[in-house]
């Protein structure tokens, strides 16, 4: 059974009259479904936080409405909305102990003593720290990885129907880091309320998410699985957003596209392209150039030359170099790029469906 | 190393040399001498005489009273101009603005009042002090204050809004604990500052109205000190080190927590 | 528009009343001193005063006690401050010293100059020159150990390390590392200090006898014993100019303490 709400955003605009005026979120539309665990990805500026606050009732949009299960909460504050929040800098409460912060929205609310106390070895169990040792201790005395789980705690104590984390494990260590965000997907799912994590790292949002979006100045580029987005760019920014990739600048007249002395034709990427002419992107990741001839025959086989080997450990980053100052990195098993030496010619293949065309 | 025990003694020795006029004020008004000097027996004779003076004591509750609406005034005020100029609108030149009372000369303050009461056509009184006093106070408790609201995450106030506090609640369960060390701070300067204020109370009092300081000062104009003046400034130094060590104390342990 | 808790409009108003307070009684009356200073004869005041010998000497008298002041207050705190940032190791050990030295700056300046009243006729150093200059250092203190402590405590350690290994001693390590980088601490201690023993009032007149006769003094004088508001507002202003230039500069090298 899911506890959480079903959150959409409809048409949402935001500007800051600052020193000139900032738009900083553009007519965001995006539906969060029921349960799930979705972030908000981009770099920093593109307006992710100011959605957060929105949804938490911190801001108000200049335009557009935000619904709660079908109810529209934009005129609502925050103190009424069913919510929990996790901040960038915790904003524990320094003079309360571990057990009053948490309590602080039970107490708000008027629950009994010792329904309280049920809760909060309840919810302290749940980030699992220990009741008898931690709960009276003071905020200054944990470290990094304590005082987080504390302000999740805290988030989840009433048990929000929505949970929102504004980038909250930016400043930890990578190892706590990590372990914290497996954490927080097992509660999630254990919990089964709908949480929205904003972040401008990849990789968190692709271990953490059920579904992502990517913002970029304001606006929504792509919406989908970590899968979908990462596979399947929408454009060119998500696609180096979200990983390594090359991109190649070439030509085509009538459908067709020289690359290194092979003639292409457009429709082997994308259906609809056979007659184009103009400018095209052609994006690929490292990991789909192969050293290996896959079997089929829908690859391409390109002839380059190896500039460089990096060792990364299981895999090799091999930077290539190809036809007229095109240059290309592939990401291979060690195993396999061991053997080639740098400054040999080398045949390298890419399936075509890895490559995606973009009309520049 | 050499070097170190010879620093270490001198400043023992600065130290003491802070300290030993201070104490020997004390231990003189307990000297049953008429001039201070040689010890001849303790007494606390000079201290009996101060109570009956009617001057002192209407002294020390006229200080007093400016003190306690002064420090609570400045207080308030500074605080909230602490609380606007750290969290609401970051401006710096408001600390500037408030800075400059602080930097001074006191006698330049002082001057300026009295011709602005002059022209104003107020007398000179209880309320003249006051006011003057406040003035400069404000400073104080603004410098005392901002710092502390600066530290306070901005997102305190956001997170308990989320956590269902209405902005009264706010205020009550997080802002106001919170500033409670900076409070306390705030007062206890602004009080002593108004208490043992002298320059400033000399040029703004009208006849009749004195506090202690200018009752010292009177007497030990004739340049000689005497012992029932060493128990008037002993009571004034006892409470001025009983503040400021409890003020000290505070402000040290607040940048060790850090 | 953007949602805050308390309501913006009420907050603004209760902000406003400290401004205004120390607008009025603060700000206005430098400007009904300046005006006072203007009124007989205009800036020729001003130019009246600055030559006028006595005044001039009073002046004079008064800076060069404010210099002698800040050299004795910078010496006698220099090496209280560098042992207490240099040489004393337990944390706790050397906020309480410090602490113990900053305590007596709560104490009013009346006060300190009547206690070192008692103490100075009993060495016999009363109303001297030398007496005075000894209350001076006595008050002003607190207020040079400070920036020169924090400052000191400013330096980086390793510097010290380095220079160590570079083979300096550790006089040179002071005179070429130490000192450089502690010139901002420097520079506010003997600004401040400078600052108030120019205008300094109640310890020349408690301590100095005939030699306390100082810029303090003369402004007390004019507007308390002669009523010759006009002269003394022009003094004060000048001392206020000064005041400011200094604080402005003080500024400038962007160290500050708190209190």
């Amino acid at each position: 059974m899911s506890r959480g709400v079903e959150v959409r955003v409809e048409n949402v605009s935001k500007a800051f009259r600052d020193r000139g005026v900032t738009q900083a979120l553009k007519g965001v539309s995006l539906t969060v479904r029921r349960g799930e665990l979705f972030s908000i990805l981009g770099p920093s500026g593109c307006g992710k936080t100011t959605l957060l606050r929105i949804l938490a009732g911190l801001l108000k949009p200049d335009e557009g409405r935000i619904f709660f299960d079908g109810v529209d909460v934009t005129d609502t504050p925050a103190y009424e909305r069913p919510i929990g929040m996790v901040f960038q800098d915790l904003a524990l409460f320094p003079h309360l102990s571990v057990y009053r912060n948490v309590s602080f929205s039970l107490e708000i609310a008027g629950w009994p003593s010792d329904r309280i106390e049920k809760r909060v070895r309840e919810v302290l169990q749940l980030v699992r720290l220990p009741f008898e040792e931690f709960a009276h201790r003071k905020i200054s005395q944990l470290s990094g990885g304590q005082q987080q789980r504390v302000a999740i705690a805290r988030a989840l104590a009433r048990e929000p129907k929505l949970l929102l984390l504004d980038e909250p494990f930016s400043h930890l260590d990578y190892k706590i880091r990590i372990e914290l965000i497996r954490e927080l997907k097992r509660l999630q799912r254990d919990t089964g309320v709908t949480t929205i994590y904003v972040t401008h790292d990849r990789n968190e949002a692709m271990l953490l998410s059920d579904r992502l979006a990517v913002m970029k100045d304001g606006v929504v580029q792509q919406v989908g699985t970590p899968e979908e987005v990462y596979r399947s760019p929408a454009n060119a920014f998500v696609a180096s957003f979200m990983g390594e990739v090359n991109i190649i600048s070439a030509r085509a007249v009538n459908g067709v596209v020289k690359l290194g002395g092979l003639e292409i034709s457009l429709d082997r990427f994308s259906p609809n392209l056979g007659n184009y002419t103009g400018n095209v992107l052609l994006l690929l990741r490292p990991e789909s150039i192969s050293l290996a001839p896959p079997a089929g025959d829908g690859a391409l086989k390109l002839r380059v030359q190896l500039a460089e080997k990096l060792f990364l450990g299981p895999y090799t980053k091999l930077l290539l170099e190809g036809w007229e100052d095109v240059r290309l990195e592939a990401l291979a098993p060690t195993r396999e790029a061991m053997p080639l030496e740098p400054g040999s010619v080398v045949d390298v293949y890419v399936e075509a469906s890895e490559v995606k065309v973009y009309l520049d | 190393m050499r070097l170190s025990a010879l620093l270490r003694g001198y400043t023992i020795a600065l130290l003491v040399f802070l300290y030993v006029p201070l104490a020997y004020v004390v231990v003189q008004s307990f000297n049953s001498s008429r001039y201070p000097g040689t010890w001849e027996g303790f007494t606390l004779a000079w201290y009996a005489k101060l109570l009956v003076d009617a001057e002192v004591v209407r002294a020390a509750v006229n200080g007093l009273s400016v003190a306690l609406a002064s420090s609570a005034f400045s207080t308030l005020l500074g605080g909230v101009a602490a609380y606007y100029f750290a969290k609401k609108h970051r401006l710096g030149i408001a600390d500037s603005f408030f800075y400059v009372p602080i930097v001074l000369p006191e006698i330049v303050e002082a001057v300026s009042l009295l011709m602005l009461y002059h022209y104003a056509g107020v007398e000179l009184g209880f309320w003249t002090v006051l006011v003057g006093h406040t003035a400069y106070n404000i400073s104080y408790a603004y410098v005392a204050l901002k710092p502390q609201f600066l530290a306070t995450s901005d997102n305190i106030e956001a997170a308990a809004l989320t956590l269902g506090a209405k902005p009264f609640d706010v205020f009550v369960r997080v802002y106001f604990p919170l500033a409670v060390p900076g409070v306390v701070s705030s007062l206890l300067i602004t009080f002593s500052m108004s208490f043992d204020d002298f320059i400033k109370t000399a040029f703004t009092t009208g006849p009749g109205f004195k506090t202690l300081p200018l009752v010292i000062w009177a007497r030990a104009a004739r340049g000689r000190a005497t012992q029932d003046l060493n128990a008037l400034a002993t009571v004034m130094i006892v409470i001025s080190l009983a503040a400021s060590y409890v003020y000290t104390k505070q402000v040290f342990s607040r940048s060790s927590r850090r | 528009m953007s949602r805050r808790a308390p309501l913006p409009s009420a907050l603004v108003l209760l902000a406003a009343v400290p401004l205004a307070y120390v607008l009025a009684t603060f700000y206005l009356p430098l400007l009904v001193m300046l005006a006072e200073s203007l009124k007989p004869q205009g800036l020729s005041l001003y130019v009246y005063v600055l030559f006028n010998p006595d005044y001039a000497a009073i002046m004079a008298y008064s800076l060069v006690l404010a210099v002698v002041t800040t050299a004795s207050t910078f010496l006698v705190a220099l090496p209280a401050a560098y042992y207490l940032s240099f040489h004393v190791e337990d944390e706790k050990r050397k906020s309480r010293l410090l602490a113990a030295f900053t305590v007596p700056m709560l104490v009013n300046f009346l006060l300190k100059a009547y206690a070192l009243m008692n103490v100075l006729s009993v060495l016999g150093l009363a109303n001297t020159y030398l007496g005075m200059v000894v209350g001076m250092v006595y008050e002003y203190l607190p207020y040079m150990l400070l920036p020169l402590f924090s400052s000191f405590e400013r330096v980086e350690r390793r510097l010290l390390e380095a220079a160590q290994a570079l083979g300096a001693r550790s006089h040179h390590t002071f005179l070429r590392v130490v000192l450089p980088l502690s010139l901002p601490g420097i520079a506010s201690g003997v600004a401040l200090v400078f600052l108030m023993s120019f205008t300094e009032f109640i310890v020349p007149a408690m301590l100095g006898g005939v030699y306390g006769y100082t810029m303090g003094y003369l402004i007390w004088d004019l507007f308390l014993k002669y009523r010759n508001w006009p002269v003394g507002s022009a003094l004060a202003f000048m001392v206020t100019l000064v005041s400011l230039a200094i604080v402005y500069f003080y500024t400038r090298w962007g160290l500050g303490y708190e209190a």
